[in-house]
């Protein structure tokens, strides 16, 4: 069975791009664009989640503690973002996350990267 | 990867022409904007592979970064619409790119290959093996001929070297991804296992081989890469 995979971001453009790249890269994937579409979901029923961080109405890695820690979801939960790699080092840390992923680093990276945190 | 940049890609200009309109009509009115649009744009840029519009908009993004809470001076006000000058000029020219016809593909039968090497001596001796392997092989030994020859010999397959003088890796890579369309890009260097490994993981290399296994490894190795009959 495919891994499924949800990927939070403000960008549309992002949701698709990303989405479809997964896809393709053989996992299932959804998508929200803001809280009232995050909160529809059931967030603990993917095996890891991409949280953009700096989103208007929230920033995703205070929701994202919220569901580990609060809601005590199991997934795999990285943030995605273009912040710099210390700077969100320093944020999964602080929110007891499974890490992050710096879009800068491209596509192929991500695909890379999700297969070797899913195993 | 390259199916995903030229599915979207006309997609990506047309966003991006869009953000980059708004950010500079806000840039004396509401300085945030400046922000949020050029933190997008970095984004999905940077996911995209176009690197040289990503690091470019993150370079305004730093200097926006601060007037979320401040009102920005004129001289930065000035230096941030330089910059969203120079990206509306990357991005016309992604978009030029698009509209062009796309680069003869290799056949199956005719399999190209270009070395990516500052040594002559090296780089000679990886085409000729190519060659007795059934290979077109070219090289070069900077960005700019690196660049040329990809876009004039629309290889099957790159070998990169990762430590080309007064060249950026993740740069030259991304850019090849532009100009080698559907090549694979194959990491050389005479760096570690794990080295190498990073680096290709960070580029979305298609695989990696180290230079002191020798040429015979290395030929085998690229000729692994086809061994399902695709170019």
């Amino acid at each position: 069975m495919s891994h499924r995979i949800l990927i939070v971001d403000d960008s549309v453009l992002m949701l698709e791009i990303v989405r479809d790249a997964l896809v393709g890269a053989g996992f299932e994937a959804a998508t929200a664009n803001n809280l009232t579409e995050f909160e529809q979901l059931d967030a603990s029923s993917f095996d890891l989640i991409l949280m953009d961080v700096q989103m208007p109405e929230l920033y995703g890695d205070d929701v994202a503690a919220v569901l580990r820690h609060v809601r005590g979801a199991t997934s795999r939960i990285l943030l995605f973002s273009n912040l710099p790699p210390e700077e969100l080092a320093v944020r999964a840390q602080e929110a007891g996350l499974d890490g992050y992923f710096s879009k800068r680093d491209g596509m192929d990276a991500l695909i890379t990267h999700i297969r070797q945190v899913l195993g | 990867m390259t199916d995903i940049r030229q599915q979207f890609r006309s997609r990506f200009t047309a966003t991006a022409n869009e953000r980059l309109r708004r950010a500079l009509a806000s840039l004396h009115a509401d300085p945030t904007v400046v922000y949020n649009e050029l933190h997008g744009l970095a984004g999905e840029a940077g996911i995209m592979g176009f690197s040289e519009i990503s690091t470019t908009a993150a370079a305004g993004l730093e200097l926006a970064r601060a007037w979320r809470t401040t009102k920005p001076t004129s001289d930065q006000q000035l230096q941030c619409a330089r910059i969203l000058r120079s990206l509306m000029m990357l991005v016309g020219e992604l978009q030029r790119t698009a509209a062009a016809p796309p680069p003869p593909v290799a056949t199956p039968s005719v399999r190209r290959a270009l070395v990516i090497e500052d040594s002559e001596l090296i780089a000679e001796e990886l085409a000729d093996a190519l060659r007795d392997a059934g290979f077109e092989a070219s090289t070069a030994g900077s960005m700019d001929a690196a660049i040329a020859s990809a876009r004039e010999a629309a290889p099957s397959v790159v070998l990169v070297d990762v430590n080309l003088p007064g060249v950026e890796f993740r740069t030259l890579c991304a850019r090849l991804r532009d100009h080698a369309h559907g090549a694979k890009l194959v990491v050389v260097s005479a760096s570690s296992e794990d080295e190498l490994r990073r680096h290709a993981r960070e580029v979305g290399a298609d695989g990696y081989v180290g230079k002191l296994r020798g040429t015979p490894s290395i030929i085998a190795y690229v000729k692994s890469l086809f061994a399902s009959g695709e170019a």
